[in-house]
């Protein structure tokens, strides 16, 4: 399938996994709650991977980075939900986003046609707003992930 | 998991409860056999394993999180000990217990802790230089609280533990 065949836009009811790291992405309360950290969402583009459920045969094994990492689901709409304004005079305000991004096959990586970033429209403008952005996705992780789509093996 | 082994000069009875203590010292382990001496669970009163687990920051490579994050800073991880230390020593003045933080990194080599307490959480980033922290109860971005501390104090310790350890559901000013 080549690329333009692919679709441009990322539905609200749409699937999405992450692959999260053993140990380091999450923590569990005194009580057994498991807790998603910000370093869950980390990326170095400020623009954390995803991908598309529906583009990978609904296969969480298609996301999983190490053997030892396990995966986790998110759905777009939540991510979205939230409008924050930053200003209101002049209104600024910014949101997050989940746009399509299918990798192709190079040298240096496989082909990922359900592959999808976590963006701010308009980007960030400081360190802080990706921070609270990491924050509203571990909190959305922690709602929807009682339980893991694939446990790590700690 | 940390314990508190205490060791008597007598041979060691399950059954006897005032034994006169001889040394006291940390271990890792369980004990292996009804042989062994008592040991008391520490992990919510100690800082070793913070300190250690600082420590294991050093031997994190290049991309630890498969997403490209460089390796945690070693100035960014001395000066998380410090602060850990005087953190800890904070929690004992003001009576309340330790519990230790979730320790990872952020992206740029950034030492990362983090604490939950039901729906709050607090996440410190600690540079070279200073700590950024922020406040959350939900997952609302507009109702997040950020700031930058130049040190710790009991000031500001009150401001983010009790905050934190509150059961108020509200309030992340």
């Amino acid at each position: 399938m080549s690329l333009e065949t692919q679709p441009d836009f990322v539905a609200d009811d749409e699937i999405l996994y992450r692959s999260i790291p053993v140990k380091t992405g999450y923590d569990y309360s005194s009580d057994g709650q498991l807790n998603f950290s910000s370093s869950a969402f980390q990326d170095r583009y400020q623009k954390p991977s995803v991908d598309r459920a529906k583009l990978c045969n609904n296969d969480p094994k298609h996301t999983q980075q190490k053997p030892t990492d396990g995966v986790i689901k998110l759905i777009v709409g939540e991510i979205r939900e939230e409008i924050v304004e930053v200003e209101s005079t002049p209104l600024r305000q910014y949101a997050l986003d989940v746009i399509p991004d299918p990798i192709e096959a190079s040298s240096l990586q496989k082909a990922n046609l359900a592959h999808a970033l976590i963006i701010s429209n308009p980007q960030y403008h400081n360190d802080t707003g990706f921070r609270k952005a990491q924050r509203r996705l571990a909190y959305i992780a922690t709602q929807n992930n009682p339980s893991w789509l694939i446990p790590p093996q700690e | 998991m940390t314990f508190l082994a205490i060791y008597n000069n007598v041979d060691y009875n399950p059954g006897y409860n005032s034994a006169t203590i001889a040394h006291v010292r940390i271990v890792n382990q369980r004990p292996t056999s009804t042989n062994q001496p008592l040991l008391i669970k520490l992990t919510n009163q100690t800082i070793e394993a913070t300190l250690n687990a600082l420590e294991d920051l050093k031997n994190w490579p290049d991309n630890w999180d498969s997403y490209g994050s460089v390796k945690p800073l070693v100035s960014a991880i001395e000066n998380a000990n410090i602060f850990s230390q005087k953190l800890f020593n904070l929690t004992s003045e003001s009576g309340h217990q330790w519990t230790p933080p979730h320790i990872s990194a952020d992206h740029n080599g950034e030492v990362l802790l983090e604490w939950w307490h039901k729906n709050k959480s607090l996440a410190l980033y600690v540079s070279s230089s200073e700590i950024n922290y922020i406040k959350a109860y939900n997952a609302n971005m507009k109702d997040m609280k950020d700031g930058c501390l130049q040190d710790i104090n009991a000031s500001t310790y009150r401001d983010l533990f009790e905050w934190l350890n509150t059961d108020e559901l509200r309030n992340a000013a």
